[in-house]
């Protein structure tokens, strides 16, 4: 059994490790540290796996590893000595746009990303965050609204 | 679909592209602490008729030169460079500063430290404060401790296990954050840390946190925490990092005997009399009062050296000749409380080895001082000054006024 849930998750890596590596630097904007939130995400599933029951799906379970390990590495736990703390730096190549979206609240963040770059559905993406699904809704309503109006005033 | 969400995954399309960093499915295993026993399976089948093209592989794996994979782990390793001995030279005592004692200007007073690593021959380190040399160079041997050395496990510590925990993946990428202006990554791991000081044994484990650059990927700092906490003097500012080829005539010096050093709460009553017949040396005594606080004690220093037995081993502590002068209340005792608002002053009148461990540098003599926290050294008509104090305000304000009744 647990050879068998390896494989899938595996196989799950192999085939959505692209996707996975979007949501992550869109949460973090930076290409290295999506890449060690992917691969701790995954770590954090494999040495797991025994506890996966499977009441929700194995992808939504690999999703919520992979953004949690992101929004680990987002939100540094320690208090460290920061004498300029300033907005964290994006990565060189990262696109004006993100200004737009970096006007979003955090959670209605990471929702658009598991909504448009994943894929995913609303259930899903509660199960992933561990919010009611009325919630996701209601975040994406609310994101996409403000997503509208900064498109209409660019256009 | 409406145009609106045509134009959303447009934008999102468009903010963020493709990765360009491969997959690796090994790496998460290893992360996860184990191998597929399978899947080795299958690949020690297949490669076993082709053991040279396996070695081939490996090899292209390890010498792969343009990064494929994006671990920050692995681009902070390769961007010390990959040649048999590590230079750094750091600052260390970022908070100490040297004082104005007239006007109370203060100016950031760094120490800095050079080292010298090589795993088989061990670690050169060079301290200086204010351009003078704290104690001699020191060479640690491979294997032996840093504990006790002036260093204080600082870059030493640092330097020696550096390497080895990107490469092992004994560090975690803790997130990322701007440092004097430089955004970083904080990359963290668990250090040894030895709690009960010199003759201490009870190992405790403390988390090493390095700010690596995200475009270098070269340290700029380091500090280490313990229960929480940012532990006292260990923060370093990483000036410069690189790897360079073998120097072997650098680590041809002649080990040190390392002196150890210690502080007690309290030492024996004396008088001033009898302090000054063992200093060979009239001490400054400032008025009974200073800073609204009573001397309610006059002792030997709390500061002692351990002697170095010929055989492999130290002896008792023995005391150094001085004098405590203590404003402030007592304990039950009778001896100095050290709580609330004091001031300590103790004098020396020869650089022993209290001094030299300091650094002649924290000793100026010219109307200014050094500040680290609440403790300021600086010397007086020819004596060497440690002030600890209850605040900074009242060190300054002692070393004031012995500077202003000196002979």
């Amino acid at each position: 059994m647990a050879d068998s849930l390896l494989t899938a998750i595996e196989s799950a890596y192999r085939d959505g490790f692209a996707r996975y590596q979007r949501v992550a630097r869109a949460i973090l904007r930076d290409e290295h540290l999506a890449w060690d939130a992917v691969q701790e995400g995954f770590a954090g599933a494999i040495r797991g796996r025994a506890g996966f029951r499977g009441e929700a799906p194995l992808d939504a379970w690999l999703w919520r590893a992979v953004v949690n390990a992101a929004l680990r590495l987002r939100s540094p736990s320690s208090e460290v000595l920061i004498e300029e703390t300033g907005e964290l730096p994006m990565d060189e190549d990262w696109h004006a746009d993100e200004v737009d979206l970096a006007q979003l609240a955090p959670r209605q963040r990471v929702v658009v990303f598991l909504r448009y770059y994943a894929d995913l559905d609303e259930r899903t993406i509660g199960l992933i965050l561990g919010i009611e699904r009325g919630t996701v809704s209601a975040t994406l309503h609310a994101a996409l609204g403000a997503l509208r109006k900064n498109l209409e005033v660019s256009q | 679909m409406t145009d609106f969400h045509k134009n959303t995954i447009e934008l999102l399309e468009r903010i963020s592209p493709p990765p360009r960093l491969a997959s690796d499915w090994a790496d998460a295993l290893a992360r996860a602490g184990e191998t597929s026993p399978a899947r080795m399976r299958r690949l020690g089948w297949r490669l076993a008729p082709v053991p040279l093209l396996a070695a081939a592989i490996v090899l292209l794996v390890f010498a792969w030169p343009f990064g494929a994979r994006g671990s920050v782990l692995q681009q902070a390793l390769a961007a010390i460079g990959d040649s048999p001995v590590t230079h750094v030279v750091a600052a260390t005592h970022l908070d100490a500063q040297h004082v104005e004692l007239r006007t109370g200007v203060r100016t950031p007073a760094p120490g800095r430290e050079e080292v010298w690593y090589q795993p088989h021959r061990g670690l050169l380190v060079i301290v200086t404060y204010r351009g003078q040399l704290v104690g001699t160079p020191t060479l640690v041997r491979p294997g032996a401790s840093l504990r006790g050395t002036l260093h204080d496990e600082l870059v030493g510590g640092f330097l020696r296990d550096y390497r080895s925990a990107l490469r092992s993946g004994a560090f975690h990428v803790n997130g990322k954050a701007v440092l004097y202006g430089t955004p970083i990554y904080w990359l963290a791991h668990r250090v040894p840390l030895y709690v009960n000081g010199a003759t201490g044994t009870k190992p405790a484990f403390a988390v090493e946190e390095v700010a690596v650059s995200t475009r270098s990927f070269k340290p700029i700092f380091v500090q280490t925490r313990f229960h929480g906490r940012i532990l006292p003097n260990t923060k370093i500012r990483i000036l410069s990092i690189a790897t360079v080829s073998e120097r072997p005539s650098l680590f041809k010096r002649t080990v040190r005997s390392l002196q150890l050093l210690t502080t007690a709460d309290t030492a024996p009553p004396t008088t001033v009399a009898r302090a000054a017949q063992g200093m060979r040396h009239h001490p400054l005594v400032p008025s009974k009062t200073l800073s609204g606080l009573r001397r309610n004690w006059v002792g030997e220093p709390t500061y002692y050296a351990y002697q170095k037995l010929s055989y492999n081993g130290y002896g008792d502590p023995q005391p150094l000749s001085g004098i405590e002068l203590y404003y402030g209340d007592l304990d039950a005792t009778g001896y100095p409380l050290r709580s609330g608002r004091y001031v300590s002053i103790t004098e020396f009148a020869t650089a022993n080895s209290e001094v030299r461990a300091e650094g002649l540098g924290r000793f100026p003599s010219n109307g200014t001082a050094v500040l680290e926290g609440h403790r300021l050294t600086l010397r007086v008509n020819g004596l060497y000054v440690i002030i600890d104090a209850s605040d900074p305000h009242r060190a300054i304000l002692a070393a004031r006024t012995l500077v202003a009744n000196k002979p």
